[in-house]
């Protein structure tokens, strides 16, 4: 069970390196919240598969705050997005057919 | 009983994996913003929510079982609100014609204050243009 758990972690952790390499290029500031929350989540589940697995139960206080802090950093993140002075439009082009 | 509760754990945690996994292609593949929120919002409520489920039977104290619960409810918070999806998208409010909430229309006003709850199905409509 515990190979088990540490393999999962190791996957969800080799997933989330992946997807952030193309958010972190990322175009606008959209792409730069999913980043913030992909490192969140990902980071948190690869944390609380981590402190079952190895029985380092001090891991999921780490994840307690990750989380904390991805929350407040997407929040953030959309407040500052929302300024109007804030950044170039996001979204790819609208196909108004 | 030990038997069963181990493979609830590897079947919830492999969902979650897999969901992890869809999340992560979607965010590679998908073409534009908006899908690929989907494809992230995915991998963030389910695939996290079934791994905390998985985990919940191996966990002793009541106190690390909150705490595990906490961790998830925290990061459905951080993506939770319809107007925090709107505004991340960074559409212009009158791009977004129609809101849907489980088939149901949310009016203008009702927007900014609507919590999503788990389980919501959201739909967001621009104005349709041609002919």
């Amino acid at each position: 069970m515990t190979t088990f758990l540490l393999a999962a972690a190791a996957f969800v952790l080799l997933l989330t390196a992946v997807g952030l390499k193309p958010l972190l290029r990322a175009r606008g500031e959209a792409d730069r919240i999913m980043a913030v929350q992909l490192l969140g989540s990902g980071g948190i589940a690869a944390l609380l598969l981590f402190a079952e697995g190895a029985e380092r139960y001090a891991a999921i206080d780490v994840s307690l705050t990750l989380a904390l802090l991805a929350a407040f950093v997407s929040v953030a993140l959309a407040k500052a997005a929302r300024r109007p002075h804030a950044a170039a439009p996001t979204t790819d082009p609208v196909d108004r057919g | 009983m030990r038997l069963a509760l181990d493979l609830f754990t590897i079947v919830a945690v492999l969902a979650g994996a897999f969901f992890f996994l869809a999340g992560t292609v979607g965010l590679l593949r998908f073409p534009d913003t908006l899908t690929r929120l989907h494809a992230l919002s995915k991998a963030d409520n389910l695939g996290l929510g079934l791994i905390v489920l998985g985990l919940l039977p191996r966990v002793d104290s009541t106190l690390v079982a909150v705490k595990l619960v906490c961790v998830w409810l925290l990061v459905l918070l951080s993506g939770a609100t319809v107007a925090q999806l709107i505004q991340r998208f960074n559409l212009p409010k009158t791009l977004v014609h129609l809101v849907l909430i489980n088939g149901h229309f949310v009016p203008p006003a009702a927007r900014e204050a609507r919590l999503l709850r788990e389980g919501d199905v959201l739909a967001i409509w621009p104005p349709i243009a041609g002919g």
